[in-house]
C-alpha cells in the first residue's frame, strides 16, 4: 500500500477515491453537510495518523470504514440530544401536501429514529453493498448475528414506516438513486 | 419450514444465500401464509424506501482544504519540534559559558539537603556546632541552618 510508505501523491488519490462515498456514509448517518465534513476530516486524520498500524489483513476499505463506522459511533456519544440533522437542510414543508414530500419527512423521522448500530447496518449494505461477511468485519460482529440484527433494523423501520407502507412495496420504490 | 423459522431465514433469503431447498420451502411457506407474506411485503417496502434518503454531494474542494490543512499541521509539528530543541541547545550552551565552575558546584552540593540536614540536626543534638565542617561546602544554605541551630542553642 503506497500510502502506507508515506507517499503523497497516494495519499491524495486515495482521498480523490474515498472521500465522496465516506463523506455520503456520514450524511446518510447525521443528516448534516457540516458534521459529515467535520467527520470525513476526523476520519481521513485518523486513517493517516494510524496508516503504519494497518497490519494488511482483510481489505484495505473494510479497515477504512471501520474508521468511519467508529468515528460516527462516538460522534453519536458525543451528540446523544442532538436529533438527525437532515431536517434542518432543505426540508421540505410540513403542510407541503406532496406525496413525495410527506414520504421522505416521514422516512427522515423514521430512519433518524434508529438507533446507530440500526442505521450504520442499513447504510452500508443498501447504498455500499458490502456482503454479510464484510458488514461483519466491519463491524466486529460474527456473520450470523449482522444477518439477524440487519433483519431486525428492516423490521424496526417498517414498524416505524408504519401507515406510509400500506400502500405496498410499490409505491415506495424511488428511483435507483446511484450508489457511491 | 414454520413462521419463526422463515422469520429468522427471511435475511438470507432476500441475500440470495439460501439452498435451492431451503429457498423452495420458504416460498411454498409464504404462499400459505398471509401473515409472513406480510411481513416480507413490509420490510422489503421499508428497504425500498430507503432509496429516497436524501444524499449530497460533497464540497468538491473538501479534500484539498483537509490535505492543506494536514500538510500545514505536520509544517507546524516539525517547527515546534525544532524550536524546542533549539531552545534546549540555547540553555544547555549559556549554562556552559557563562555559568561559572563553582556556581556548578554549589549547584551540587545544595541538590543534596538532606546529607546537610542531617548534619545540622546531628549537630543540634550534640550541642557542637559543625560550621567549619559546611563552610567546606561552600553552601549558604548550609550556613544558615548552623547559625539557626546556634542560636536556638542560645536561646534558654
Amino acid at each position: 500500500m503506497q500510502v502506507k510508505n508515506g507517499d503523497k501523491q497516494a495519499f491524495e488519490a486515495f482521498l480523490q477515491r474515498f472521500w465522496k462515498p465516506i463523506f455520503a456514509l456520514a450524511y446518510r448517518f447525521t443528516g448534516s453537510s457540516q458534521e459529515s465534513e467535520d467527520l470525513c476530516q476526523d476520519i481521513f486524520l485518523r486513517v493517516y495518523t494510524h496508516v503504519q498500524s494497518f497490519r494488511g489483513e482483510g481489505k484495505a476499505f473494510t479497515w477504512l470504514y471501520q474508521i468511519a463506522v467508529n468515528v460516527c459511533i462516538n460522534w453519536k456519544r458525543k451528540h446523544k440530544v442532538m436529533p438527525f440533522l437532515a431536517a434542518t437542510e432543505e426540508e421540505p414543508s410540513r403542510r407541503s401536501t406532496s406525496y413525495e414530500a410527506l414520504m421522505h419527512l416521514e422516512l427522515r423521522d423514521a430512519f433518524g429514529s434508529l438507533s446507530s448500530s440500526d442505521r450504520l447496518l442499513l447504510i452500508l449494505r443498501k447504498f455500499y453493498g458490502f456482503s454479510y461477511e464484510e458488514i461483519s468485519e466491519i463491524l466486529s460482529i460474527p456473520t450470523g448475528k449482522v444477518k439477524s440484527r440487519l433483519h431486525e433494523a428492516k423490521e424496526r423501520l417498517a414498524l416505524k414506516l408504519g401507515p406510509f407502507l400500506e400502500g405496498g412495496e410499490e409505491s415506495w420504490i424511488a428511483p435507483k438513486s446511484k450508489h457511491v | 419450514m414454520d413462521c419463526t423459522e422463515v422469520q429468522t431465514r427471511l435475511e438470507e433469503y432476500e441475500g440470495g444465500e439460501l439452498s435451492g431447498i431451503e429457498r423452495i420451502e420458504l416460498e411454498k411457506h409464504l404462499q400459505e401464509c398471509k401473515g409472513c407474506a406480510e411481513t416480507r411485503q413490509k420490510i422489503n417496502a421499508a428497504w425500498n424506501a430507503l432509496d429516497m434518503l436524501p444524499v449530497k454531494e460533497p464540497d468538491p474542494f473538501a479534500h484539498r482544504r483537509f490535505l492543506t490543512k494536514l500538510e500545514e499541521r505536520t509544517f507546524t509539528r516539525k517547527l515546534s519540534y525544532a524550536l524546542a530543541a533549539a531552545v534546549v541547545l540555547v540553555v544547555l550552551a549559556t549554562q556552559w559559558l557563562f555559568v561559572p565552575p563553582s556556581a556548578v558546584h554549589l549547584t551540587a552540593s545544595t541538590s543534596q539537603p538532606s546529607s546537610t540536614a542531617t548534619l545540622t540536626n546531628q549537630a543540634a543534638s550534640s550541642g557542637e556546632s559543625t560550621f567549619s565542617d559546611l563552610t567546606l561546602d561552600e553552601s549558604g544554605i548550609a550556613f544558615a541552618d548552623v547559625m539557626f541551630t546556634n542560636s536556638q542553642e542560645d536561646t534558654p
